[in-house]
């Protein structure tokens, strides 16, 4: 007896196939590349309702939209007076590494960054100041 | 004549800090991407778009692919090819009211450069000033 055969059928195109989507963006880019940043951003809308299944054209109109500021009521920083204190007078012992201040205290130190940032999570303290020292480290 | 402007927050920068071999002439202390720690970025008005390190693109887990449809950025170093993406920065006030900013960034493997908080993206849509008297960066929502 014979094994029924199945016929998967081929991919449909996706928008992103289309030769004329790839024109589209490619004037979008040369307005990009031509610093043209505000008529790139009217373009986009367009591009955004011609081509409304293209996961570029959806990226290009997240990443061209203009900047947002927004203002966080009751938000505040702290002083980094002392951290820098800290670094002036400390960060030649470190050379070449990562420092993670909190005001006058060295919270974590090394030439990772990311294995700094670990430690600094690990020991649970939030707000420190990322600096890093010249040099080579050893 | 009285000239007067209103901001909702104000920061201290640093000056002449030196990141991983490059000096930031004016460095603005903030969060990028929802990190809890902060880290400084050159202001840079000259800069088409703000950058990311290649030391923090990696810290906070961006994709390096360079995008083909995104056109190269000419910098001081040369062409570099890369891809954009939106992440949020927060200014954290020292007096007044923090601000975030959701900003538009260039991420390249080509880039040797600092964290660059430049014009198109980020510095073009909200009200700042820098008085270098005392070095305060005022800032605030248009």
């Amino acid at each position: 007896m014979s094994q029924p055969t199945t016929t998967i059928p081929p991919n449909p195109p996706t928008a992103e196939d289309d030769p004329r989507l790839k024109a589209d963006l490619r004037a979008l880019g040369q307005l990009i590349a031509d610093s043209k940043v505000e008529e790139a951003r009217v373009r986009v809308k367009e591009l955004v309702a011609r081509w409304p299944n293209s996961e570029r054209v959806k990226h290009f109109d997240k990443v061209l939209a203009p900047p947002i500021a927004r203002t966080l009521p009751g938000v505040r920083g702290r002083s980094l007076d002392q951290d820098y204190a800290w670094y002036r007078n400390h960060a030649a012992e470190y050379p070449g590494c990562w420092l993670a201040t909190y005001e006058n205290h060295l919270v974590a130190a090394g030439p990772d960054l990311e294995q700094v940032l670990a430690d600094v999570r690990e020991r649970g303290v939030r707000d420190v100041l990322l600096q890093h020292s010249p040099g080579n480290a050893p | 004549m009285s000239l007067s402007v209103d901001y909702s927050g104000r920061l201290r920068f640093a000056t002449d800090v030196t990141v991983e071999g490059h000096q930031l002439l004016v460095a603005i202390p903030c969060y990028v991407a929802g990190r809890a720690e902060m880290t400084h970025a050159l202001m840079d008005c000259g800069s088409q778009w703000c950058v990311l390190s290649l030391t923090d693109a990696r810290a906070l887990g961006c994709d390096l692919a360079p995008d083909p449809w995104v056109p190269p950025m000419l910098t001081r170093f040369g062409r570099i090819h890369g891809r954009m993406e939106r992440l949020v920065l927060q200014l954290p006030a020292l007096e007044g009211y923090s601000l975030s900013i959701e900003a538009t960034w260039f991420v390249s493997t080509d880039w040797p450069g600092p964290t660059v908080l430049g014009w198109r993206g980020g510095l073009e849509r909200f009200r700042f000033a820098v008085d270098p008297y005392d070095n305060w960066f005022w800032f605030g929502e248009f």
